[in-house]
């Protein structure tokens, strides 16, 4: 234990538990600030559709509520799968692990094809961002999140090319748990993106 | 598993006449479910939890002034 901090030693932090603490951290630190760049555009939304109810009600009828319910259903399950991963690499489960991050990749893919078809339909309508407030804002919502689900699969991509190369275990599997952090905001951010711009009464 | 099974339902209330407060307050549930139990928050220690929790009172901030400041402005003629 003693040699191990010393080989870590040179100004950075001695005790691995430290460290894993302070990763998780920094990324809770990051979601938050996450969390309020959404938020902005949350608080944009409130004020138009105050504003604006009968062209918010009108205008979102357009929008596929199955493909939506779909796409909530994928990413919830991908949430799960992703958190077994977690659970499974810190049993020191690497195969487990591996295949449960494919899952969860594929969801993310198959979360963008349905937005890819959703998308599609829209502009065969010819409805664009430019069509009206609500239609900004909602490529905008949804093109930001599906910017940040694409981020997301690269960093769960990571992750799984590490985890078949065996660089996690048991003892140190923080990348992947804080991969996971990740995955679940951008999971977090569609469970109330979809209410908001697909079921409003 | 329980979650998905909400969401289903949910999707399905909106053939009814239902109000935004319903439908936020399934999602809050939601989302703590998902922050509690898959990011693991409610195994963490406490500043873990003011990392987490800190934004989301910012974000309130957010929404709740800008709401308040649009509604109360006077339109000069």
């Amino acid at each position: 234990m003693e040699q191990a901090s010393v080989e870590h030693s040179h100004g950075h932090q001695m005790d691995p538990y430290v460290e894993y603490s302070s990763s998780k951290l920094g990324m809770w630190l990051f979601l938050g600030t996450e969390i309020l760049l959404f938020g902005g555009l949350f608080a944009a939304y409130a004020i138009f559709r105050a504003k604006y109810p009968e062209m918010f009600a009108e205008q979102h009828e357009e929008l596929n509520k199955q493909m939506g319910a779909i796409n909530t259903c994928i990413l919830i399950f991908s949430s799960l799968t992703m958190a077994m991963g977690v659970t499974a690499i810190k049993r020191g489960k690497q195969k487990l692990t591996a295949i449960l991050l494919l899952v969860t990749i594929i969801c993310g893919l198959g979360f963008g094809a349905v937005k890819y078809l959703e998308y599609s339909a829209k502009f065969s309508h010819h409805i664009y961002p430019d069509t009206s407030i609500f239609f900004s804002l909602y490529f905008l919502m949804t093109g930001l999140h599906m910017l940040h689900v694409f981020i997301g699969l690269l960093i769960l991509a990571t992750m799984f090319v590490l985890t078949l190369k065996g660089k996690f275990t048991a003892e140190y599997n923080t990348p992947v748990e804080v991969g996971g952090l990740y995955w679940h905001l951008v999971d977090l951010i569609w469970i109330y993106l979809f209410p908001l711009l697909y079921l409003i009464a | 598993m329980i979650l998905t099974a909400i969401t289903v339902y949910v999707s399905y209330i909106h053939f009814g006449v239902f109000n935004i407060v319903v439908a936020m307050g399934v999602a809050s549930i939601k989302a703590s479910l998902v922050a509690l139990f898959f990011m693991h928050l409610k195994f963490e220690d406490s500043i873990t939890w003011v990392f987490a929790l800190f934004p989301l009172s910012l974000l309130a901030l957010l929404i709740g002034m800008t709401i308040l400041d649009t509604f109360t402005r006077v339109v000069v003629p």
